[in-house]
């Protein structure tokens, strides 16, 4: 299999997939062209009001991000101030830097660029749980699941990866792979059993005995 | 440094191949995860990306993405053509793929990322000498010399940065040094001989016996 030397494509073009209840609408740029050394996404708002940069801090993998305002006008807020952005706006920000952005105008455009100075870009495990959410928002539950399937499959030591299957095959009605999966999360990591505690997504098992074991605190020595 | 904020027609610009403007965008905010760079075209036919691969001598064999910010652009990619307009994204994933873009449109601007994948960035020696070429075309050579220096130190068997130090020394009067450093050049790169031998930067050291012939 031979890998085409280039691939073109435009932003209205890519998957859009709807990532919270604000109207973020995620266009996975880096995971079209399987880029690997750099990270780069693309936001579009349909609506003035519609969140395009989603609150977050970089600090756990410590990228660096070049935001730009590629079409329309977005606020960002950055820590604690607020910054007009209007079309050919960068913004740059370090990592532990809380940043956030909502469009001010319909059809806002922000492309994310990011990377962790001084070390090769890898893939974040985020890409992989956003986009099966986004499949799931869009009403393609069954896709995300498969996703998060292979995902697992990949690295299997990995808790989170085992704990989203759990939440999207909870939300897919798959009761028995919920459980399954929030086991092997548990085992993995008991992280897992204090983020189940509080998680929504488990509404359809939260009754099952089998889950309240799995969320229960250890007793005290 | 929480964040910084800057719009595109702020950011410090300088004239790059056939006419095009070269904006120094990860200078500008000082990026070190990898490279972000803006390049402008006026007029339509005008020249928005320089043709080149990343295999020469002063690429890092990056992967690059594309994005065309304003206008529309023809990208030339190895035999192909591709008519972007704004809002086209061009991923060249091959390093030997010679690529380019023509403005189809009056100011045409370009983002470029690039990187390398499984390595850490570091800036391109090309980024690093270009730092002097205002210099030089403002013929300020002595600051175009230090500026030289500078990114030899970073890259110091740099053929072509070692031919444009030299170039500089003659305008300036150094002798010496553009002798030396145009035999250094032309030991690394031959090349460098043939493009002595028409270049009117050399003109007043010429006549030299150890002007290379």
């Amino acid at each position: 299999m031979s890998e085409k030397s280039y691939e073109t494509a435009h932003v209205d073009e890519l998957e859009a997939l709807p990532v919270d209840d604000e109207g973020l609408v995620w266009r996975p740029v880096r995971r079209h062209f399987g880029i690997e050394a750099f990270g780069v996404n693309a936001y579009t708002a349909t609506s003035a009001g519609d969140r395009v940069v989603e609150e977050h801090t970089e600090a756990q993998n410590e990228h660096e991000e070049l935001y730009f305002v590629a079409r329309g006008r977005a606020r960002f807020t950055l820590d604690e101030e607020t910054v007009d952005a209007p079309a050919g706006t960068f913004v740059f920000v370090a990592p532990e830097t809380k940043r956030g952005a909502v469009a001010e105008e319909a059809g806002t455009l922000i492309l994310g660029m990011g990377g962790k100075r001084g070390e090769a870009f890898a893939v974040s495990g985020w890409e992989t749980s956003f986009a099966a959410y986004g499949y799931h928002r869009k009403g393609e539950t069954e896709r995300g699941v498969q996703l998060l399937r292979e995902a697992v499959e990949r690295e299997p030591g990995s808790w989170q990866g085992h704990y989203h299957l759990a939440c999207l095959s909870a939300l897919a009605g798959h009761r028995e792979d919920a459980l399954e999966h929030l086991a092997s999360a548990v085992e993995l990591d008991g992280e897992a059993s204090r983020w189940a505690s509080d998680d929504d997504d488990f509404a359809a098992v939260r009754e099952e005995p089998r889950f309240r074991e799995l969320v229960r605190e250890p007793a005290a020595p | 440094m929480g964040f910084r904020v800057a719009h595109l027609s702020e950011l410090a610009s300088q004239s790059g191949v056939e006419g095009s403007t070269w904006i120094r965008v990860r200078k500008h905010f000082d990026i070190g995860a990898f490279g972000v760079n803006a390049y402008r075209a006026e007029e339509a036919g005008g020249r928005v990306i320089e043709e080149h691969t990343e295999t020469g001598r002063s690429a890092g064999r990056h992967q690059e993405l594309y994005f065309v910010a304003e206008g529309r652009a023809r990208f030339s990619l190895g035999e192909d053509e591709v008519v972007a307009p704004a809002g086209t994204f061009v991923f060249v994933r091959d390093p030997e793929t010679r690529r380019g873009a023509i403005a189809e449109e009056p100011r045409t601007v370009v983002l470029a990322l690039g990187g390398r994948p499984g390595t850490p960035y570091s800036v391109s020696p090309w980024e690093e000498f270009g730092d002097a070429f205002p210099a030089y075309q403002a013929k300020d050579y002595a600051k175009a010399i230090e500026l030289f220096r500078a990114a030899l130190e970073k890259f110091p068997d740099s053929a072509s940065g070692l031919y444009n130090l030299a170039c500089c020394e003659s305008l300036a009067g150094d002798r010496e040094s553009a002798l030396q450093h145009l035999s250094r050049a032309i030991e690394l790169d031959d090349q460098f001989r043939q493009y002595a031998q028409s270049d009117d930067d050399f003109d007043s050291i010429r006549a030299d016996s150890r002007f290379p012939a």
